[in-house]
């Protein structure tokens, strides 16, 4: 008799269980808080870097909290799931008030601003001081949609000394030669690396440049694109019209390039399968003798090499200049941060100081540096920085959401060692002078949002096959002939140029 | 029979080709685990690892020192007990009960169950569905929908015809009401069944992953797939990462680590169940 009131309260009991949780999570919902004075509550969506997320109550998130006076509930999303979880949050309506957009330029923000989902902030951003001096006039102008308004603010960047040649000086030194100018030159280096034994272990075993290739594009190897076409990315300027650089004869002459480099043994023979990781851990385990990539990544390298090569000195890790000439820099900025139309004007208003606050040095530097005492210590004045500490706080976490650009901070540490420093800004200068942009970035074509993936793909392939030798130069011909005159790739040109020359006229 | 010289040269044929591909998909698991052994510095010395010379459980120390993986094995271990409980009572309840062919509207709930195998809505009637259900950011978000699988009713009611009707009307002749019988009868001689679908309730929710990416907006509550993910793939995106100061990303010792962390426990949890498992998934499939 007592089972079956046992039984009918456990029924009862689960039926309440989740009537409540229906009710439990349905406050949390803050609406923009009336009171002026009172912190802000927002949400916000970023990307997350770091394998561990950081806490709620993280130490960082708190004093940050406290100095622009707000209440952040920031959802954090593993970086490659980032674009499924957007568009499922864009496409239900339920959009965080502040919100990363990875790529303002895919079909989907473009629409979703068409259809004035996200708060126009041309007019706005005159009001904030840091939005408008610390943020460089190219990322904003970049950023722009088609219609000349700017619908996030752009996450600044630095622009200047973009992933380009790396070289190992000691080996350069220990074979009597000077980092090189011209391909020519970079040729002579690599074989030199591949025959002459430069880290004098007695053996030939080095590998003398380590690239991988992406499936849309050359990844590490439009270095040596580049260097040829001295164009940097799908697009150059050729006598007042956008050109598809791929198809343009100087990059056959940078793929019979790669290709000598490939049949020579001068790249990894797998370089066309590898992983980013794996080419970064030939380069770790000293096994390299040059990669792709910024100088400001000199900590994640030499201190592994130096546990198997102790000779290796932090300015070994070596940037190139330029390569005939040619050297890439970035567009100055990394997706946006949008709000959405239905955040109330006076809170969208605070979003932005919020912002503008965050960017102010004190309180930049929480997340730079962190608490005084736990991440960094004071020495003669100077901060020194316990970095391994400031990643697990999560400090470069918030990087995500505020960044201030120092420009030199592609290729400068406040904890590289003085002379890395000093050398690499000064590379860095001299890169400055003869340094080229992706003109492409934020042009809008209609007929490129449709085709040009599917184009990239084809191209791309066809560059590998030339490079490892399954079709002839003769085949590469014909494919660029056949392509050029495709309409679609000739409206394509139009339209780029069209937009660019649009984009020039509004200055 | 004595073998003929062909037989024997055909077995052994046989046992070579079945032995080489048994080695081949062995291979990546004893990979797996002999990294994740291995000492890091070794690790990035040499290109091949078959027996390191250097064993360390370093890996394995600082994964456990995190407080986020930490958190997340308990939060995955949460799902795997608490929503395996809970989908085995309401499944096979539910299976039971489709099984007496006494119950009235049986063939048309027969039918609406069908129906949800057959189709399934996408991943945006999904979301709007749980976040209308306030269950957004809620663990029982990745419990809840996914409760039963109109699969699973359908082998386990299969499984409950074999059973026959006397026993129940036995049963109640002796003075049991229904929930009596289905207590005292019908399930402990139901454990091989159980055993298999808890088992397979068991790995779904262990493996969740695109659920717990989609309503999870809290990463203190990320299960151990999600995590791993990031730990794994997040990590290797250059582009990104080069750009600001961020964590070297893990070596990949630590990555193995993280792997075999993730799957062991269902690893272990299978021979304990292998002997109700082997009869208990198919045995009401083939009547008489």
């Amino acid at each position: 008799m007592w089972k079956r009131n046992l039984l009918a309260s456990l029924a009862a009991a689960t039926v309440m269980g989740s009537v409540l949780t229906a009710c439990g999570d349905g406050g949390k919902q803050a609406s923009g808080a009336a009171d002026a004075n009172a912190p802000l509550e927002l949400s916000i969506m970023t990307i997350l870097l770091s394998p561990n997320p950081p806490a709620n109550d993280n130490i960082i998130k708190q004093a940050i909290e406290k100095a622009t006076n707000s209440k952040m509930n920031i959802q954090w999303v593993s970086a490659n799931s980032y674009t499924d979880k957007l568009n499922v949050t864009l496409a239900s309506g339920d959009i965080p008030d502040l919100v990363y957009i990875d790529d303002p330029f895919s079909a989907n923000f473009r629409n979703m601003v068409n259809q004035g989902a996200f708060w126009d902030l041309t007019p706005y951003i005159k009001d904030y001081p840091n939005l408008s001096s610390k943020i460089s006039e190219t990322a904003w102008t970049l950023s722009k949609m088609q219609d000349g308004k700017n619908y996030g603010i752009p996450r600044p960047r630095p622009a200047e000394a973009d992933r380009f040649f790396i070289i190992r000086k000691d080996w350069l030194d220990n074979l009597g030669l000077k980092p090189p100018t011209t391909t020519d030159e970079l040729y002579n280096v690599l074989k030199a690396f591949k025959e002459k034994d430069p880290d004098k272990n007695g053996k030939n075993d080095t590998i003398p440049f380590t690239a991988t290739v992406n499936p849309t594009d050359m990844y590490d190897l439009q270095a040596i694109e580049g260097a040829f076409t001295g164009a940097n990315g799908n697009w150059k300027l050729v006598d007042g019209k956008m050109q598809f650089t791929s198809f343009l004869p100087e990059e056959k002459q940078a793929l019979q390039y790669i290709k000598k480099l490939y049949d020579e043994k001068l790249i990894p023979e797998d370089f066309a399968s590898m992983k980013i990781s794996q080419a970064k851990d030939q380069f770790k385990a000293g096994q390299a003798g040059m990669r792709i990539d910024k100088a400001g990544t000199m900590n994640d390298f030499v201190p592994a090499i130096q546990k198997i090569q102790p000779s290796m000195k932090p300015t070994d890790f070596y940037p190139l200049t330029s390569i005939n000439g040619y050297n890439p820099k970035g567009p100055g900025f990394a997706g946006i941060l949008a709000i959405p139309k239905k955040v109330p004007e006076d809170k969208m208003k605070r979003i932005l100081k919020l912002v503008d606050t965050w960017m102010n040095d004190d309180v930049f530097n929480i997340q730079q540096f962190g608490i005084e005492g736990r991440d960094y210590t004071v020495k003669d004045g100077q901060k020194v920085l316990d970095t391994q500490k400031l990643a697990e706080d999560g400090g470069p976490d918030f990087n995500q959401i505020v960044y201030v650009a120092d420009p030199y901070a592609s290729s400068t540490k406040n904890y590289f060692p003085k002379e890395a420093n000093d050398l690499y800004k000064q590379i860095q200068d001299e890169r400055a002078k003869s340094s080229v942009a992706d003109i492409s970035i934020g042009l809008y074509s209609p007929t490129a949002m449709q085709y040009l993936p599917e184009l990239l793909k084809d191209v791309q392939d066809m560059k590998i096959k030339v490079i490892l030798g399954r079709e002839s130069m003769d085949a590469w011909d014909q494919f660029v002939e056949k392509m050029k005159n495709d309409p679609n790739v000739v409206k394509m040109a139009q339209e780029m140029t069209d937009a660019y020359q649009k984009r020039n006229a509004v200055k | 029979m004595k073998e003929s010289f062909g037989d024997r040269v055909f077995n052994a044929f046989n046992i070579l080709i079945l032995a080489l591909v048994a080695i081949c998909t062995f291979f990546p698991l004893y990979y797996v685990l002999v990294v994740s052994f291995t000492d890091p510095t070794e690790y990035l010395k040499s290109k091949f690892i078959i027996f390191p010379r250097h064993w360390s459980l370093a890996s394995y120390d600082y994964l456990f020192s995190t407080r986020a993986f930490l958190n997340s094995v308990g939060v995955s271990a949460f799902l795997a007990v608490v929503g395996t409980a809970c989908s085995l009572v309401v499944s096979s309840s539910l299976a039971y009960v489709l099984s007496r062919k006494r119950l009235r509207g049986r063939r048309i709930i027969l039918m609406l169950i069908l129906i949800t195998i057959l189709f399934n809505p996408g991943i945006i009637p999904n979301y709007l569905l749980v976040r209308n259900l306030n269950l957004i950011n809620s663990l029982w978000s990745l419990i809840l929908p996914a409760l039963t699988s109109g699969w699973y009713i359908m082998l386990m009611k299969g499984f409950f015809d074999s059973i026959p009707q006397e026993l129940e009307e036995s049963a109640s002749i002796d003075g049991c009401n229904d929930i009596a019988i289905w207590i005292k009868i019908i399930l402990p001689l139901s454990l091989p069944s159980l055993a298999a679908f808890g088992l397979f309730f068991a790995v779904g929710y262990w493996n969740q992953f695109f659920n717990a990416l989609l309503y999870l907006t809290d990463s203190s509550k990320w299960p151990i797939q999600v995590l791993l993910q990031n730990m794994l793939i997040g990590a290797n995106n250059t582009e990104l990462s080069s750009d600001v100061f961020v964590q070297p990303p893990p070596a990949e010792t630590l990555k193995m680590a993280a792997v075999v962390v993730a799957t062991v426990p269902i690893l272990l949890v299978y021979p304990f169940l292998q002997k109700h498992f082997a009869k208990g998934a198919m045995v009401g499939s083939v009547k008489g």
